[in-house]
């Protein structure tokens, strides 16, 4: 299919590779189809974007967290295991969510509320976790 | 068959009842609303039953600070309402980035990126870079 989006035209999309967030996003309850777009088919850029299948203009940058912040870890509950249908834990992507400021060196990290995926069920979540000790703002280019 | 329910240990929840009392006007409207279904008063050591497997016990009131313990099935997540917020504001920031340039962004996080720890594993669609 043709994926039309504001940021990067249209992209050509195999329909299997849409990931179904059956909750939608906190705020993006009606968005429910994402595809994973980056520029960097080899996996080497941590940053790629999360793009809406429904909405051209609705498009998140996301990180690999366990590339910015030491000894992140996710927890994911059994009500939630169920829903994305979880059977082994080596098919669990976890992304954070992105804010690029109009000041780049301001841009933070989600570390909070990641987004975790069954890449094979292609199933998605974006899940507060428990531990108080992970930032909303995890400002990744402060000291 | 019986029905088991799985209960976390109790978590503590510490809520600021200042914001409560700031927001006094808010809850003078919010008590006009159909979707607030029971107004009542708790003493300490009081519980409040949700459903037939949520408990909502006031552990301790100091101050303006209340003490919440709930004890629910696992299957229930239970936040602080501030926290949910916070969230759908950090994704409404999130949705509003524009004019996202990625080598930039890179450029600038390259020294903050560690390598990659091997836990993520999955596939993307590449895109072509315009410019």
């Amino acid at each position: 299919m043709q994926l039309e989006t504001v940021n990067f035209g249209v992209v050509e999309l195999d329909e299997k590779e849409i990931i179904y967030f059956p909750e939608g996003l906190p705020g993006f309850e009606e968005n429910r189809k994402f595809a994973l777009l980056g520029y960097d088919a080899s996996l080497s850029s941590p940053f790629f974007f999360m793009q809406s299948v429904e909405n051209p203009g609705l498009c998140f940058v996301v990180t690999d967290p366990f590339a910015i912040y030491a000894n992140y870890e996710v927890n994911v509950d059994e009500e939630d295991v169920r829903l994305l249908e979880i059977t082994d834990p080596n098919t669990v992507m976890t992304l954070a969510i992105v804010v690029i400021p109009e000041n780049i060196r301001e841009m933070r990290v989600n570390l909070k509320a990641p987004v975790i995926i069954n890449i094979e069920k292609r199933l998605g979540k974006q899940i507060i976790q428990n531990d108080d000790s992970l930032p909303v703002r995890y400002y990744l280019c402060r000291d | 068959m019986m029905t088991v329910f799985l209960y976390d240990t109790i978590c503590v929840v510490t809520e600021k009842s200042r914001e409560y009392h700031n927001r006094s006007k808010e809850f003078a409207s919010y008590k006009l609303r159909s979707d607030i279904v029971l107004v009542l008063s708790r003493k300490k050591g009081e519980t409040v039953m949700i459903g037939h497997d949520i408990e909502l016990t006031v552990l301790d009131i100091q101050g303006d600070q209340v003490r919440l313990g709930i004890k629910a099935p696992r299957s229930i997540a239970v936040h602080r309402k501030e926290i949910y917020e916070e969230i759908i504001k950090e994704n409404q920031c999130a949705a509003s980035s524009k004019e996202i340039n990625i080598s930039e962004i890179q450029n600038i996080a390259r020294d903050k990126i560690h390598k990659n720890s091997g836990k993520n594993k999955g596939n993307r669609i590449t895109v072509q870079k315009n410019n």
